[in-house]
């Protein structure tokens, strides 16, 4: 029972912080989305939180549950004050609406609706157990990431981790070494501060964000799918279709790794960033730059994930510059592929200019084995369908924005050193998860809001198509 | 202050009204777009047990069985073990055969071949079918077996690889060097009728596929050796579908777009419906091995508590934390994952596949050096020193020794 209280604290105290944070960016009382609130403010209030465990760590503060804890309840506090919230919010009024709406779905819709909403909820509450009681299982969660919090933990505060020649030279008993010594602070003082909710170090329970992070990506999902005008049971159904991605919960149920947050940061950063170049909200480019600069404290190659949301923000502003630019950036990269130097350390990578073919391993993970069940098949329909939207004034920021992401893979796969984790397929799944939140609103976008202008399906009613 | 509307609530209102505006007929859509995804996955199923089968409507020819204990060791060593055999090493050539006589069958009407091999892992030895036909008695023809996760897939025959005739003999190769015994339970030649292939088919399709480390990154592994996956076969079953609504409806003015949507999503209920199903058997697993245990117990029930208890071992020979420990170790995993369970003390070990050994110079007094199952860095108990294999030695004094190749020694 105190473990329960205990994980159901850690997760909630940096939701409600960050949720809080986020009824502080949408200032405005009619802008206030409860759903989106709550799909970002996990994000938000895990960044938080381990921004709280840092600044403790550089005063010398050794770390405990009600120091960090306090530190949330400020930010909560703060961000209520600036939100201009002096009771609580209107849920009950709320609930009461979002049920009238429901109730004035057909009753077909209502169904899909209440179906899909099961389906996730089963989805999660099994996933949930799964991570409760697995100890840590996969190579890289116990060789370079709960490594650094197992330590941290212990001695309450940051410990450096260094490269094994630093460690022989330096002779220091408080420099540790791992696999990966370089990799951010962000994830591994996530799972500190589990335990210190818990009291005491748990394998399995430290966990615990992992499940936090998917829920929260499909609350933030269906939210922003409903401001672009998608259906209450079209975007459920979309959001189902996202979280019910195997990779994606494998991810959660073998928890460990941190790509899953980095799908979270970059998907919810694209989707902010694409509501800004809609309707040039303060809040939504806000709140993509700080998504943006979560993939960068999650893990390096999120400086990448952010770079690749820089051109559409260009093309949002002036369409023909930004694609004249984004085209010459290709070609450029093209020209580089060709005839650039053969090796270029990059971000741990090496980047070559020789092709290494590495597609067979990709064809059988994205369109034979069952990773995202018809994801990648979806893909090349939507986009076959939809090919003249795909540039479109509406659509181009979003297109180029996965054009960038697609080229980041193909580039890490096909022309760096990253092609012997495709070859061997460690790799092969794990770096195209980081776009598949993104990828899945963008195909949502493409199959609901542009026209099709494809003979023979009918082009009046693609909003209709899943009634 | 606050509003019971929120602000993009035009934009609901608009596609709440989209969301009210469905047709009545949209369970009949909806229904024929399953009877379409079923219809196509139906032939899409046929089309592979058809190619798999060679056109057998009917029953195929006898199936072929052959137990592991009726095979004969040519090379290697290894024993019979009831209807198995235990292949224990490969010779000084690093090579084992193992071959047997089975009564004479058809190629035509045996397509595929399984071998039976029980290993707990994929091992590090290529192993080759071969095979003797009567036609051809003294020519031998071969394929190489590949490992799919914890067993041989199966491998499909053709006469492009020799394997036409009269089949008279067949032999397993190992080349290498086998770090643990491999077990051969058995060899089998499936009849293979279209009727087979189809119960083969879904019987694949509904195998548990556990959740393992490498799940991770490829949790499908074992769909490797599947006729067809259940994700290319919705694929294949849902074009199939709607080429043949577009075709039904090549004349009609306008089609309705939601049957299209019901290929979809039903291809994707059903490939889910799989995975929960996985899921549930899974967790029904997990559950069995680890729930309400202790974090203690929780190790003690996984598969590498041989390596924790060991490791326990070592903490408690440990003053407390944290002290400088070199964990040298010939085995990535065994030094990455010992490693791992000696934290919070401060652990040296290096990454990559090769060890990378520290020189005398780089350990200091009251450094802790954990010497398990290694070659190149040894401990000499009598005189009390770590020896490298130049000669080089080092004071140490040994704190604890768990044959066979555990050590630790604290440097003096």
């Amino acid at each position: 029972m105190g473990d329960l209280i205990g994980v159901a604290g850690s997760v909630a105290l940096p939701w409600l912080a960050g949720g809080c944070c986020m009824l502080a960016l949408q200032r405005r009382a009619e802008q206030r989305d409860m759903i989106l609130a709550a799909g970002y403010g996990y994000l938000l209030g895990a960044l938080a939180t381990s921004l709280a465990m840092r600044a403790l760590d550089a005063i010398g503060v050794r770390w405990t549950m009600p120091l960090v804890a306090m530190q949330l309840v400020a930010l909560a506090v703060v961000a209520c004050s600036i939100a201009r919230l002096r009771s609580l919010p209107p849920l009950r009024e709320r609930w009461q609406v979002s049920r009238a709406r429901i109730a004035d779905l057909p009753p077909a819709q209502r169904l899909l609706f209440f179906a899909c909403l099961a389906l996730i909820a089963v989805r999660l509450f099994g996933l949930g157990l799964e991570l409760a009681w697995r100890p840590l299982l996969p190579w890289d969660a116990w060789a370079q990431w709960a490594t650094k919090s197992r330590v941290w933990y212990e001695y309450g505060k940051i410990a450096a981790f260094v490269d094994p020649a630093t460690w022989l030279e330096s002779g220091s008993g408080m420099q540790f070494v791992d696999a990966h010594p370089d990799y951010p602070a962000t994830v591994p003082l996530l799972q500190v501060w589990t335990a210190l909710c818990l009291g005491h170090w748990d394998e399995s329970l430290i966990n615990a964000p992992w499940l936090a992070i998917l829920a929260a990506l499909g609350l933030a999902f269906y939210a922003q799918l409903r401001r672009i005008g998608i259906g209450m049971a079209q975007a459920m159904l979309f959001t189902y279709l996202l979280l019910s991605m195997p990779f994606i919960d494998l991810h959660v149920a073998v928890a460990g790794y941190v790509d899953i947050f980095i799908a979270a940061a970059y998907g919810m950063a694209a989707m902010a960033l694409w509501q800004w170049v809609r309707l040039r909200g303060r809040t939504d480019a806000f709140l993509a730059v700080l998504c943006a600069l979560a993939c960068i404290v999650i893990k390096k190659e999120g400086v990448v994930w952010a770079l690749t949301l820089l051109p559409p923000v260009l093309v949002a502003i002036n369409r023909r510059v930004g694609l004249g630019v984004v085209s010459l950036l290709g070609v450029a990269m093209l020209v580089y592929l060709l005839f650039g130097p053969s090796e270029l350390r990059v971000l741990g990578y090496t980047l070559r200019t020789e092709f290494i073919n590495v597609s067979r391993p990709m064809f059988e993970h994205f369109f034979e084995m069952d990773n995202w069940h018809l994801l990648w098949y979806l893909t090349l329909g939507v986009i076959a369908l939809r090919w003249r939207a795909v540039f479109s004034a509406a659509t181009a920021p979003m297109t180029v924005t996965m054009l960038g992401a697609f080229a980041f893979v193909f580039v890490v796969f096909f022309y760096s050193s990253a092609a012997f984790g495709v070859a061997d397929e460690t790799l092969v799944n794990r770096l195209p998860l980081h776009m598949v939140p993104a990828l899945t609103f963008y195909l949502a976008f493409l199959w609901t809001q542009a026209p099709a202008r494809t003979s023979g399906v009918q082009s009046a009613a693609p909003r209709q198509a899943v009634q | 202050m606050w509003q019971s509307i929120a602000a993009d609530a035009s934009v609901r209102l608009m596609t709440d009204r989209i969301d009210a505006a469905a047709p009545a007929a949209q369970a009949q859509a909806w229904i024929a777009g399953v009877g379409l995804l079923v219809a196509g996955i139906a032939v899409s199923v046929l089309l592979v047990a058809i190619v798999h089968s060679g056109g057998n409507w009917r029953g195929g020819p006898p199936a072929v069985a052959v137990d592991g204990g009726a095979f004969v060791l040519g090379r290697g060593r290894g024993h019979r073990d009831g209807r198995e055999f235990v292949l224990e090493a490969t010779d000084g050539e690093g090579l084992a055969v193992l071959s047997a006589r089975v009564a004479p069958f058809g190629a035509d009407g045996h397509p595929r071949i399984d071998f039976n091999l029980h290993s707990t892992d994929a091992l590090p030895v290529d192993l080759v079918f071969l095979w003797r036909t009567e036609e051809r008695p003294n020519r031998n023809s071969s394929r190489r077996l590949t490992w799919s996760g914890t067993h041989i897939a199966s491998l499909e025959l053709g006469p492009d690889d020799g394997w036409t005739g009269t089949i008279t003999g067949i032999a397993l190769v190992a080349r290498g060097t086998l770090p643990r015994p491999l077990v051969l339970e058995s060899f089998s030649v499936p009849s293979v009728s279209i009727a087979t292939v189809i119960g083969d088919v879904f019987h694949q399709w509904v195998a548990f596929i556990p959740i393992v480390a490498a799940s991770v990154t490829l949790p499908f592994d074992n769909e490797r050796s599947h006729y067809a996956t259940l994700l290319a076969t919705v694929a294949a079953g849902g074009l199939f579908a709607a080429a043949f609504y577009w075709l039904l409806t090549r004349r009609a003015l306008s089609r309705d777009p939601r049957i299209l949507w019901a290929i979809v999503v039903a291809g994707w209920l059903l490939l889910d419906l799989r995975f929960q199903v996985n899921l549930w058997r899974q967790l029904a697993q997990t559950a069995a091995t680890f729930a309400g245990k202790t974090g203690e117990e929780k190790r003690l029930a996984s598969d590498d508590h041989e390596l924790y208890v060991l490791m326990k071992e070592v903490r408690a020979g440990l003053p407390a934390p944290p002290v400088r420990v070199h964990f040298i170790a010939d085995d990535q995993a065994l030094r990455t994952r010992g490693s791992y369970f000696l934290y919070p003390q401060n652990i040296y070990y290096s990454d990559g596949t090769r060890a990378r050994k520290p020189v005398p110079e780089e350990l200091r007094s009251g450094d802790y050096v954990l010497l398990f199952l290694t070659n190149d860095l040894g401990y000499d108990s009598a005189a009390q020193a770590l020896v490298w294999p130049d000669g080089r030695r080092k004071p140490a004094e040994q704190i604890l020794s768990r044959p066979p190749g555990l050590v630790l020694v604290r440097v003096r």
